[in-house]
């Protein structure tokens, strides 16, 4: 039995605080006598209490009052032992399901999981690692109940998104708070592209025509992380207030124990990776009607493929056509254009502690390339911790974070920059990579390629892309003072301060707005600072455990953003700002401050009952001041039927029932200067497309009133939640189930309402609206089989949300969130959140698509008219997602564990706008416009007749359908992102410590790991349905020219010395 | 130990209780954007630009305009804007970012600034830009906000009115505008006009020439000899020539390309000049063509039939002459040629052939020598090529009259070739797409997005494509 990984954190800063009065000391071992290395002890009724050592030794100062010690160990039952007159106390864990798991709750409290009121998830750090993953958000997938996880694409470092129970907010984020011990840190997506909005305060809707970038959450390297652990209910997260409407990731960091010897562990792990990519056509050459054309031939440049069957094709040595001539070669371009990605990660760390400190050192990097040329992470990451009893009362804790996050990415999505258009593009019959990587140019300098109008990809991604240097500090300095055994002061000062200097280079030559060249530095200054005072009160009363929480906190955050916009560069390939002959700025510069007060309170009576309260006070600066304080309570319950009935407990069937019920509100304040009415903004006069004229304009600049008008009379954001829940564990723990349902409303959002255009205005700033979250979630878990060594666990999480806007504001029916204005990613108001809107079919009253049966009409058997009304056209939120995880090891004596791990992740419904599709069908070169011959055919499904008789029109697949009459109407551009993915295989294999004795080496692993290696996707047909074009933000489920989805393998091998 | 932790709380209470009441949260000012311009020449700088790369020379007036009209055909897969498929929210920008809550919100507040600090020459810049802006839309859409427009948060849903109200509107803002310029402020406008450095007696000719435009906008539905005697009235304190045309100086340097460069030399590519826009000129020998349209890859001026299948590569078809896709071709905001065609078609109007006459070939002329020496050979229209023109095509009619005028407004003046087309129903040869969205040529736009989202009950219900505006009767 090796532990090599502690799975239980020594989080409370008041840990280790002692009074002198007695010294009880011990080992804790489980029944193989191996010790158990981190296991809690803990002196009951109180927040003293320490964990065992890398021998499994302890040793606690007690109160004298102190009756009872309470062991407990993650995998194993608890136990409480009475402190009789032996200052020594050596106990044996049972291996077990423990009812008494502690997991880490807000503001980073320990709490048993039984007491809790509300429902909390938490994982250890190596369920993390184990998927290789560079983003710790990836790594959430499949894993938690109510918890979706979407990442936008295969590129190194692409952005990915995590929504806690749906999306709460119209505009805001909908992301979850991410702290990381106890200080709230930034996981926002900043986007790139350089398109400022027209009022000059970001570049909202740059992704489109750019793509997304990555989430700051990269920085964090999962091999730091001990348990992460996921508040989801409003109850839970009440105490971290404003903003933590989302839900909350708390991230708990390795740490040292107190007298235990270095512990070394170095780990290196090596993986490779390689596209997914869509099925395309090869059966048909480059040109139109059947003709074949030869790309390479200036006269003959063409983007279809539409031309002669390829198996009957001759062609001379030049390429052209002759009857006589050999064969066509083809090419898999796709294939061809991305190359197997790798990631390298080494990391080494030091834990231990003398008598009455600990420390934890470690440093870690990864490298990785990515599928596309050039793409490429670097990061380096340094994590200090140090902790220490400066007297019996007094704990000093201080840690501090640096990240180096090197990242270079290709320009994706809808902009003539975008690497993508020409890649899946390409004619079967065009050698798109050359003769070289780098032949990508014509004798005369300009662009190789089978077409007019776009680039070359490998010109592309050979010189243009979007490098970003993000440096990281996240201090961290916790002081606790034990005022009374059950009586503890603390203050926890932190920080996250980081720097992101991006520089973007298009060269010379690129076609597009800028064909001569273009430079823009974007510097990014971020700084959090948080400070939390509070004071912990844990004390018994006869029958009576009460846990109280008063405390302040401080929160200020700081962003300088300096974009800065250099075009016509005078040298080609020299990309500094000095070198171009137009400069532009942008300036923005935001800053809020919260202050807040909270109390919170436990009452546990027996041990069966709990009652847990809260309230809290914020004042916010982004507020109107007579606004700006805003209070919000709530409260919860939970009861543990099998613990209040006695004669339950010794039931064979029932082991463990818990219920409860909670109810919470929450308040929250606005964006930054949304109450000034009027402000004034510099021009940028554009086309809405690609075209603008940059200001200042021969040296005049130019203003613009804001069309967005501001509100000086906002209030504060509110939403309440009932949640009620279930935890059930059935044949002596076996079978382990728990249940939520909530239902969460949040109302008086602040966003920017659209206007009608004619009242001199796109938006005003309102305080209304209210979108309702309700559904369910189902953590299930379950050993079947238990024999021997060999155990085999399944877990399984399903997760149903559903939401409504069930209003917006006056005048308001939809609101775009991204995309198009047709199509696009929208809010609808009484449809769900994130549905797709777009032109469609007109149909009758039964909502039959009425189909033109005029046998002379080019649209003969095919819808008649698309309707001039937009509409929605699809949902992207899934109807349901769910993971399943099938656990299997086996360890023998002299053996060693071997493990296997496999993660299916299950997502149903959830539509996707493939506008990749509305391009490529067109060019022909999906693999649905191979069924091009005319032979086969199709009726158009839920058609109706002018006679009112259904559709019985047979229509022929062939080039006039799929390029002139396919997709006239946007709504069959949308397809269901259904899927099942096996999304993580993981096979371990722990040596035994027999082998291992005599060598200084206490624990040694080899893993291999597999990533995504099955996929299911019915309905879609690009590369993989988990895309954005957005990254991480709100609006999902836009498809259109995204770097695909990769799947990978990984060896790991970890040493622990 | 309990009393000291009480102390403690209290201390927190009363350190929040500052924190809270105190400077500390008074940061929500915006130190990205002031509340007030400062300087009014910003906001002119913003309307001028604003009228001339997204009214004039962008936007979907100009580009639809065109390709409606048939000047320019779009060689790509229908359906499109070109087959008459339009959505409805195919025209939010023109609305939103261009006139509401662009050029005409600005010209609001500038007046407001303005009046406060008696600065005539920016409320009657401003005055006339908003009056060519309304007039821009009321053409479109007929009935649209105007007496309460521009509300912002006090009148989100602001009422139509009808075309007539509009159109006096219109006439009442020029004659503001021009009264406006004829004064002596002590702060006069500079750089902000792109225009004419703020020249007064410029914009006061420009006016003039607008006003005119638009009176002969009603000669369906008003007594057409009252308008065209309104008209020549106003073109005599019009433009003198095309020197006097307000032009805006674009060039090469990226950011600052002329915006049929931007639009279709460096993103839609497949416009091209139109079938019967060149057929037209091939029927009338017309000099110009070599300058208004390129040759294709064979050497041959074909144009791409409107609505017609793509061809295999846009070498196929001849591209829009390169006079009109420079970078540096400063898009005029109205020519002085069609200020001609305006004068001639009054005069002829009034009956006054022969002045009618000489004011039709005045246009003519000045159009071709602005077209001479451009052109891929630097085709040159000698003073013989133009009157052997003018030999073969006298003014016998309203439609040679109009149809010349369609001719001269390429590219520069599509939306009035649209208005006159519905006006006039001239040129007559222009017919509908065979693939259209509806089956006639559209007569109007149908109402944007924005409206219908944000403004239902007061948008006109029952509009389609095919209806029409008030002055096409």
């Amino acid at each position: 039995m090796k532990r090599l990984l502690l799975t239980f954190s020594l989080v409370l800063c008041t840990s280790a605080l002692i009074i002198a009065q007695r010294t009880i000391t011990g080992t804790l071992s489980d029944q193989n006598g191996d010790p158990l290395i981190g296991a809690s002890v803990l002196v009951a009724g109180t927040s003293t209490g320490t964990i065992t050592d890398f021998n499994g030794e302890y040793s606690l100062n007690v109160p004298e009052d102190a009756k009872t010690l309470i062991y407990s160990y993650t995998g194993y039952t608890s136990k409480e032992v009475a402190i009789g007159p032996s200052d020594v106390m050596d106990v044996v864990l049972e291996e077990g399901i423990t009812l008494e798991t502690a997991v880490v709750t807000a503001l980073g409290i320990e709490r048993e999981k039984k007491t809790l009121t509300y429902s909390v998830e938490q994982v250890d750090g190596n369920d993390l690692t184990d998927s290789r993953e560079a983003n710790i958000v990836n790594s959430l997938a499949g894993k938690f109940s109510g918890v979706q996880v979407t990442s936008s694409g295969g590129q190194a470092g692409a952005s990915s998104r995590v929504i806690i129970r749906g999306n709460s907010s119209f505009l805001g984020s909908n992301e979850p708070l991410f702290v990381i011990d106890g200080v709230p840190v930034d996981n926002s997506q900043t986007f790139g592209g350089g398109q400022t909005n027209s009022n000059g305060r970001g570049n909202g809707d740059s992704p489109l025509f750019f793509g997304g970038t990555t989430n700051r959450g990269i920085d964090i390297d999962p091999a730091n992380v001990e348990s992460l652990s996921v508040l989801k209910g409003a109850s839970a997260t009440a105490l971290y207030g404003s903003r933590a409407a989302n839900g909350v990731i708390l991230i708990t960091t390795k740490t040292g124990s107190q007298k235990s010897r270095p512990v070394i562990t170095f780990s290196s792990n090596y993986g490779l990776s390689e596209a997914r990519l869509p099925e395309l056509q090869s059966k048909y050459s480059q040109g139109l009607n059947g003709v074949y054309r030869n790309g390479n031939n200036p006269g003959q440049l063409n983007s279809n493929s539409w031309g002669a069957l390829i198996d009957t094709l001759r062609v001379d040595a030049n390429g052209d056509y002759d009857p006589n001539g050999q064969p066509i070669q083809v090419y898999d371009n796709a294939k061809e254009f991305f190359r197997t990605g790798s990631n390298f990660d080494n990391s080494l760390s030091i834990a231990g502690g003398g008598a009455t400190s600990s420390y934890f050192v470690s440093y870690s990097n990864k490298f990785e390339q990515g599928i596309v040329r050039n793409n490429e992470l670097d990061r380096h990451n340094f994590l200090a911790k140090f902790s220490t009893d400066f007297t019996d009362k007094l704990n000093i804790a201080a840690s501090i974070s640096y990240s180096n996050t090197d990242l270079v990415t290709a320009t994706e999505g809808n902009g003539l920059q975008s690497f993508m258009w020409t890649v899946y593009g390409a004619p079967v019959t065009y050698n798109l990579q050359g003769d070289s990587p780098d032949d990508y140019l014509n004798p005369n300098g300009t662009q190789r390629l089978y077409r007019t109008g776009r680039n070359n990809p490998y010109f592309l991604v050979d010189n243009n892309n979007l490098s970003s240097t993000t440096n990281r500090f996240l201090p961290n300095l916790s002081v606790s003072y034990e005022l009374t055994p059950w009586l503890t002061l603390t203050n926890r000062l932190g920080a996250d301060v980081y720097t992101d200097q991006r520089l973007y280079r298009e060269v010379n030559g690129t076609l597009g707005t800028f064909p001569t060249g273009r430079v823009y530095e974007d510097d990014i200054k971020y700084r959090q600072i948080n400070n939390d005072l509070l004071l912990q009160m844990s004390k018994r009363f006869d029958d009576f455990d009460l846990d109280v929480i008063v405390g302040t906190q401080l929160n200020e955050q700081r962003t300088d953003r300096l974009f800065t916009q250099g075009v016509n560069l005078s040298v080609p390939d020299f990309f500094n700002l000095s070198n171009a002959s137009t400069i532009s700025t942008v300036q923005n510069m935001n800053l809020r401050r919260l202050l807040g007060v909270y109390a919170t309170a436990t009452i546990g009576y027996k041990n069966y009952l709990y009652l847990t309260g809260t309230a809290r006070n914020d004042w916010s600066s982004t507020l109107p001041a007579d606004k700006r304080s805003y209070f919000y309570p709530s409260i919860s319950a939970s009861f543990i039927v099998t613990d209040a009935i006695p004669s339950l407990q010794s039931s064979p069937v029932l082991s463990f029932l818990k219920v409860r019920l909670g109810y919470a509100e929450v308040g929250n304040d606005a964006p930054t200067y949304s109450t000034q009415r009027d402000l004034y903004v510099q021009s940028s006069v554009g086309d809405g497309q690609r075209g603008n004229i940059i200001s200042p304009y021969l040296g005049q600049n130019g203003f613009t009133v804001s069309n967005v008008v501001g509100n000086p009379f906002l209030g504060p954001e509110r939403t309440n939640e009932i949640e009620t829940g279930i935890e059930l564990y059935l044949f002596r723990s076996r079978i382990r189930f728990e249940g939520s349902y909530y239902n969460r409303l949040s109302k008086q959002q602040i966003f920017q309402a659209p206007v009608a255009a004619s009242a001199g205005a796109v938006a005003r700033v309102v305080n209304a609206g209210a979108l309702r979250n309700k559904g369910f979630e189902i953590l299930l878990e379950f050993t079947p089989v238990k024999v021997g060594g060999f155990q085999w666990d399944i877990g399984g999480t399903f997760t149903k949300n559903e939401s409504v806007i069930e209003e917006l504001t006056e005048g308001v029916e939809n609101i775009r969130l991204g995309g198009f204005t047709s199509p696009g990613i929208y809010i609808v108001r009484d449809r769900g959140y994130g549905v797709i809107w777009g032109s469609q079919y007109e149909r009758d009253d039964n909502g039959q698509v009425i189909i033109n049966d005029d046998p002379t009409s080019a649209l003969y058997g095919l819808p008649a008219r698309v309707s001039s009304s937009l509409g929605v056209i699809g949902n992207t939120l899934p109807d349901w997602i769910a993971g399943i995880k099938n656990g299997f090891t086996y360890t023998g004596d002299n053996f060693g564990t071997l493990g296997l791990k496999v993660l299916v992740d299950i997502r149903q419904g959830g539509d996707i706008l493939n506008l990749d599709n509305f391009y490529l069908n067109t060019y022909g070169v999906t693999k649905a416009t191979e069924d091009r011959s005319g032979e086969n055919t199709f009726v158009f499904p839920n058609g109706v007749l002018s006679d009112g008789t259904p559709n019985n029109i047979e229509v022929p697949y062939d080039q006039t359908y799929w390029r002139n009459n396919w997709g006239r109407a946007q709504e069959e551009w949308v397809e269901d992102g259904s899927y099942v993915r096996l999304r993580e295989v993981t096979l371990s294999y722990a040596f035994p410590k027999s082998i291992l004795n005599g060598t200084p080496i206490q624990g040694l692993n080899l893993s291999v790991t597999g990533r995504n290696l099955y996929l299911n996707a019915p309905n879609f047909s690009g590369a993989d349905p988990e895309s954005s074009l957005y990254g991480s933000a709100n609006p999902q489920g836009f498809y259109n020219f995204i770097t695909p989805g990769t799947k990978g393998y990984n060896v790991a091998l970890q040493v622990t010395f | 130990m309990i009393n000291q932790s009480i102390k403690l709380l209290l201390l927190i209470g009363v350190l929040v209780g500052l924190g809270a009441c105190s400077d500390y949260l008074d940061i929500n000012t915006s130190p990205n954007s002031p509340e007030a311009p400062g300087d009014l020449d910003l906001l002119i700088a913003d309307m001028t630009s604003t009228t001339s790369y997204n009214l004039v020379g962008g936007g979907n007036w100009s580009r639809l305009g065109a390709q409606w009209i048939q000047h320019i055909a779009n060689n790509a897969t229908a359906p499109s804007n070109d087959t008459y498929r339009i959505n409805t929210s195919d025209m939010n920008n023109e609305w939103a970012f261009y006139s509401y809550a662009g050029v005409l919100i600005n010209g609001k507040k500038t007046i407001e600034f303005a009046t406060e600090t008696e600065q005539w020459h920016h409320i009657g810049i401003a005055k006339l830009l908003m009056a060519h802006n309304y007039a821009l839309l009321t053409d479109m859409w007929g009935d649209i906000p105007f007496t309460e427009a521009l509300g912002r948060e006090n009148n989100i849903k602001p009422s139509y009115d009808d075309q007539a109200t509009v159109y006096n509107g219109i006439q009442t803002l020029l004659d503001e505008a021009i009264a406006e310029l004829g004064k002596n402020p002590i702060i006069t406008v500079g750089g902000g006009d792109f225009y004419f450095g703020g020249d007064p007696a410029a914009w006061i000719q420009v006016a003039y020439a607008l006003k005119a435009r638009y009176y002969m906008h009603l000669t369906n539905v008003k007594d057409p000899q009252a308008q065209a005697t309104l008209a020549l009235e106003s073109l005599n304190k019009a433009m003198t020539g095309p020197e006097a045309e307000a032009r805006f100086p674009y060039s090469s340097d990226p950011g600052s390309e002329s915006p049929w460069n931007q639009w279709v030399s460096k993103f839609a590519t497949a416009m091209q000049t139109s079938a019967h826009f060149i057929n037209l000129l091939k029927d009338k020998n017309d000099p110009r063509l070599p300058i208004m349209a390129d040759q294709n890859n064979n050497g041959e001026y074909v144009g791409h039939v409107n609505g017609g299948p793509t061809t295999n590569t846009l070498g196929d078809n001849s591209a829009i002459g390169q006079y009109y896709l420079d970078a540096d071709f400063d898009f005029p905001l109205m020519t002085y040629v069609e200020q001609k065609f305006i004068e001639a078609e009054a005069l002829w109007i009034l009956d006054r052939q022969d002045e009618a006459k000489a004011a039709y070939e005045t246009a003519i002329r000045t159009h071709m020598n602005q077209l001479s020496g451009n052109g891929e050979f630097g085709t040159v229209i000698s003073t013989a090529d133009q009157d052997a023109y003018l030999d073969a095509n006298p003014l016998n009619s309203l439609e040679d009259l109009i149809t010349q005028k369609y001719i001269a407004g390429y590219i520069v003046s599509s939306m009035e070739a649209y208005n006159d087309f519905r006006r006039t129903g001239f040129p007559s040869t222009l017919v509908p797409v065979p693939n259209g969205d509806v089956s006639e040529i559209p007569t109007r736009m149908i109402y944007t997005d924005t409206e219908v989202n944000n403004n239902a009950e007061n948008v006109p219900a029952g509009i389609t494509l095919t209806s029409k505006v008030w002055w096409d009767q």
